[in-house]
């Protein structure tokens, strides 16, 4: 066995028990998603379903429109990255790299925007959107989520830059490139991962935040995916748990799809650490 | 963070501070979309929430008098308020805790360069994935004690659990909310580490390797002081994010048997919306809240001091 | 809904915006007809389709009303609509447990529908259930849903065991204790200690040990000798180990799903039960009888309520809905629907609830139903009653201590 090979089966190894810990909920999943409804509660339990039964991803999609919340859930999610890049980005340079008063004032502000859970605001926030006639509008959940996720954004972005060697971009000056050439050339490929990180905690947070996507989309064909599989399943007597299962599966989906293809650009980064 | 401390910290000379002031100043400019979305959105209901814990209000928000300080008084008077308080702190404590003693490991392994890692790496990622509300109700699913496939497995490895109710005490389940809210903590901490690792210059480890350091020696000289910034911002994001953490053990126990597991979000959570005191509520989230700052006020004061240190 | 208030609330603050937009409120309103939004909790799966088709169906006999219906699951049902009220967003007519009801009138949520209903339509209700709507003499809205419970039990289970269907807690004791012998799989009796209507398993015990919640000076029976006895009655069960394990952690679902698994020889449920086991485990042979006696006959009668919001602006038009919604065919499709004891005077001697012995019993027993108060903090004084026993069950605290706590809490709360 080479020396890789040996370390890799030392790596997995190693990683193992958490990796079990992670993959047990899934396996129930599965496992409960492809069974029927009466095959949940027996006398006697099985993790293999009777047969291999479809029907309740069937049962999701057309009869109980969840293709429609995950579209919204993935709108909201894209906006709400995207708006908090937008703020997040100029920030977190002005931060790194300019003079700028009050800085460490604006970072505490940050700070205490993360501090008070959506949780207790809720009334508030919900007033707030009722006023700007913005309750059962998507974009009521991109703005607030961008709001509430933009300052880890600010502060993770903040961190990155601060790492890129500032004569880096000096040299770039030197060579008479502007300010603004400069961060895009120079600055920006270099910080690249660091944004891409950024971005899949924003998305990830959008994607499965509850509490404001439950109180300010009211509407059934606005709801989100979390939402829709808590409403598709609270009925007063009885839990779904074939459907719920089936429908977390489904969410898991985009968002798995969203970390395997954005891990090349964590990997770039280290590439690019050796190129330096 | 560090790097911008030694900025602040070396004003570059004082007879150019003058005239450059003006030019400082509109580098607010960068700044200021940031404060603007969210001074909007969270701004007006941060307003609310203290208005209404100085107010008699109604279960709808109207307000029916001044109250000064008498619904802090009753949250601090009542004992299920303090015992949340308690239950919080070991809460914060043992998730965030257990989130990086498993994080950091884990990420380090993830960094190295072996066969799988990408597939290794978003295995790791994948309770993120979820719904903080999902997982719990999935888990709730998984530990139920008849019907609950860890008991299933457990069982099936010939251990003793058949049938075994890990929800019915409070000490049993709070250990299980604590282990659900560790495992989906890791990802994000996780991804910080991981990018932090990334940002580590190859050529450090280099030089070490050519003065003769060994790889526990890089670990322990390279690695874990330059991840110092990051373990920082997850630690202090972390127990922000964990100690307002409510879906877990929400849906999980709803704070039974007996309050055992109430935090206080879902102290704060009841009275609000099942009891319908939203003054009560509003003051005990200004006490979470000023909580809070004061640990981040502490930490970052104590973190900020060694690494001056160092 | 969303011009008509966005308008509404920027006139108090920018005049002019506010006065074009609410312009164009009140034009479409002038022309349009009145559109009556009524939201409901769901009781299963069929519960939003029901009501949708029934508007539908509203809305096509007549021009001047036109209903929308929205659906909501019950656990988000409480936190929606204090938020909808707070912000001045609330549909016309609601649903909602009647134990919040109280606090909600009180807090002026609610619009009285006493001059709103036609003569003679609040005959058509079975007194015990109108009159539960009702607190300091106006009624604040219609009896939506009415149940009773009883006592399940697994035929072949009792057989097996030897058992005979108990009727007294005695009797029950000793059949559970058989049915627990069966086999380490398979629990005598169900015994509720977590979740939604944890209080109200207890309160079972409570009536039929003949203890009341409101004792008859006015003041909490949470710590009453009967009272104390009911939870005694309980605690030697869970001792015994004649019920299902991890009491304190089963809430009112796991105790049905044991029971459909056939794992639980006995539990104490309401009507909805009966559409769970056709649906999951059409073969378990199961009848209902009466809920156990120690000194007295009772059950827990349990109703929800179907309101019209103070703010709302078409209340006439939403009580003639309202009054299509109770007609006596759409009840009866309702009641069997869900599985519900009937809320009208008609449908009483329906052959579907006199004749179905699995219905019957619910309707025989709500002539001993008992209910809980309508006091405006109702939910904070349970919450602390289900501390208390939680406490007792475990065997943490004895019964009379831990019900004292419970007692001094509601009293304390009677008096704010």
């Amino acid at each position: 066995m080479s020396s890789k090979a040996k370390f890799s089966l030392l790596c997995w190894g190693a990683l193992m028990p958490l990796m079990v810990v992670i993959l047990f909920p899934y396996a129930t999943m599965l496992s409960t998603a492809l069974k029927r409804k009466d095959e949940i509660f027996q006398f006697e339990i099985s993790w293999l379903p009777d047969g291999l039964y479809l029907g309740n991803f069937v049962e999701l999609f057309v009869n109980r429109g969840f293709g429609q919340a995950i579209f919204n859930s993935i709108y909201i999610s894209v906006g709400a990255t995207l708006v908090s890049l937008l703020v997040a980005l100029p920030a977190a340079y002005a931060l790194s790299r300019l003079k700028l008063p009050g800085k460490s004032t604006f970072r505490t502000y940050l700070l205490i925007t993360q501090m008070i859970s959506p949780i207790v605001l809720i009334v508030g926030l919900f007033r707030l959107f009722a006023y700007l006639g913005m309750i059962n509008d998507l974009n009521a959940l991109v703005f607030a989520h961008s709001a509430f996720y933009m300052a880890f954004a600010v502060w993770m972005l903040q961190s990155y830059f601060d790492t890129i060697p500032k004569d880096l971009e000096e040299a770039a000056w030197m060579d008479g490139a502007s300010r603004f050439a400069s961060f895009r050339r120079v600055f920006l490929p270099l910080c690249l991962p660091g944004i891409a990180v950024t971005s899949l905690f924003t998305f990830v947070n959008s994607w499965n935040e509850y509490a404001m996507a439950l109180t300010i989309l009211r509407d059934g064909s606005l709801q989100t995916a979390p939402v829709r599989i808590a409403f598709l399943t609270g009925t007063l007597y009885e839990t779904e748990w074939n459907i719920i299962m089936a429908a977390t599966l489904i969410a898991t989906l985009p968002v798995a799809i969203v970390f395997a293809s954005i891990q090349s650009y964590l990997i770039r980064g280290l590439s690019l650490g050796g190129v330096k | 963070m560090q790097a911008t401390q030694t900025n602040d910290l070396a004003p570059s000379g004082r007879r150019a501070r003058k005239p450059r002031e003006s030019r400082n100043l509109s580098n607010l400019v960068f700044i200021l979309p940031s404060i603007a979305l969210s001074l909007t959105i969270i701004g007006y209901p941060i307003f609310e929430v203290l208005r209404m814990a100085v107010m008699d209000v109604n279960r709808f928000g109207k307000i029916r008098g001044f109250e000064g300080f008498g619904n802090f008084i009753k949250i601090f008077s009542d004992p299920v308020f303090i015992q949340s308080s308690w239950q919080t702190l070991i809460w914060t404590v043992s998730v965030v805790g257990g989130t990086v003693l498993v994080a950091v490991p884990v990420a380090i392994v993830l960094n190295e360069d072996f066969h799988g890692r990408s597939i290794a790496r978003t295995i790791i990622l994948l309770p993120w994935a979820v719904s903080l509300a999902m997982t719990a109700l999935v888990w709730r699913f998984v530990v139920n004690g008849d019907f609950g496939t860890l008991n299933l497995a457990l069982t099936q490895l010939g251990l003793p659990f058949n049938n075994h109710p890990w929800l019915a005490d409070a000490q049993s389940a709070f250990a299980i909310e604590i282990l659900v809210g560790i495992l989906v903590s890791v990802p994000f901490t996780v991804t910080i580490i991981l990018g932090g690792l990334t940002s580590i210059p190859v050529t450090l480890y280099e030089a070490a390797a050519m003065d003769g350091a060994t790889r526990w020696q890089s670990l322990r000289r390279i690695t874990l002081p330059m991840l110092s910034p990051f373990l920082q911002i997850a630690i202090v994001l972390n127990v922000i994010y964990v100690f307002n953490s409510f879906p877990i053990i929400w849906i999980m126990t709803n704070g039974g048997p007996a309050n055992g597991t109430d935090i206080l979000i879902t102290y704060v959570y009841k009275q609000a919306f099942a009891f319908g005191k939203l003054d009560v509520a509003a003051a005990g989230s200004v006490v979470m809240f000023l909580m809070l700052l004061c640990f981040s006020v502490l930490y970052l004061f104590m973190t900020r001091n060694r690494s001056t240190d160092g | 809904m969303s011009i008509k208030k966005a308008g509404r609330l920027s006139t108090a603050i920018c005049s002019i915006v506010g006065a074009t937009v609410l312009m164009i409120g009140t034009s479409q309103g002038v022309f349009a007809k009145d559109t009556v939004r009524v939201r409901f909790a769901e009781y299963s799966t069929k519960t939003g389709p029901f009501f949708k088709d029934l508007a539908a169906e509203f809305n096509a006999s007549q021009d001047d009303i036109e209903v929308v219906v929205e659906h909501l699951p019950w656990p988000e049902m409480q936190q929606q609509l204090i938020t909808d009220i707070s912000a001045g967003t609330a549909p016309d007519i609601s649903h909602m447990a009647t134990r919040w009801m109280a606090g909600f009138a009180v807090d002026g949520a609610l619009a009285p529908i006493d001059d709103l209903m036609s003569d003679n339509f609040a005959d058509t209700f079975v007194p015990t259930f109108l009159d539960l709507q009702k607190v300091e003499g106006q009624t604040w809205g219609l009896p939506i849903a009415a149940s009773a419970r009883g006592m399940f039990y697994n035929k072949d289970l009792l057989e097996q065991a030897g058992a005979a269907v108990p009727t007294n807690w005695e009797e029950t004791q000793e059949a559970a204790a058989k049915i627990a012998a069966l086999s380490d799989e398979i629990y005598g009796i169900g015994v509720q200690g977590a979740g939604l209507d944890t209080e109200g398993y207890w309160f079972y015990s409570l009536w039929t040990h003949g203890g009341d919640i409101v004792g008859p000076d006015g003041k909490s029976g949470f710590a009453s000798e009967a009272a104390v006895a009911a939870t005694q009655n309980y605690i030697d069960l869970i001792k015994s180990g004649v019920t299902q394990p991890g009491v304190l952690g089963a809430n009112r679902e796991d105790l049905q799903n044991l029971f459909t698994a056939g794992k639980l020889g006995i539990v104490l449920s309401g009507p909805w039960l009966n559409a769970q086991l056709s649906q999951e485990a059409p073969d378990l042979k199961y009848g209902i009888a009466e809920i156990p006696m120690a000194t007295d006959r009772a059950t827990y009668g349990v109703t929800d309520t179907i309101s019209i919001l103070a703010d709302s602006e078409v209340k006439e038009s939403s009580m003639k809905v309202l009054e299509f919604f109770f007609n006596d065919a759409n009840r009866l499709a309702f009641g069997k629907n869900e599985g519900f004891v009937p809320v009208l005077n008609s449908m009483a001697n329906e052959p579907y609830f006199t004749e179905d012995p699995n219905m019957a019993v619910f309707l025989d027993m709500s002539s001993v139903a008992k209910f809980a108060p309508l006091v405006p903090q109702w939910e904070e004084m349970a919450e602390s009653l289900k501390t208390s026993l939680a406490k007792a069950y475990a065997g943490d605290e004895d019964p009379a201590v831990a019900l004292a706590a419970a007692a001094d809490k509601m009293n304390a709360l009677m008096n704010e």
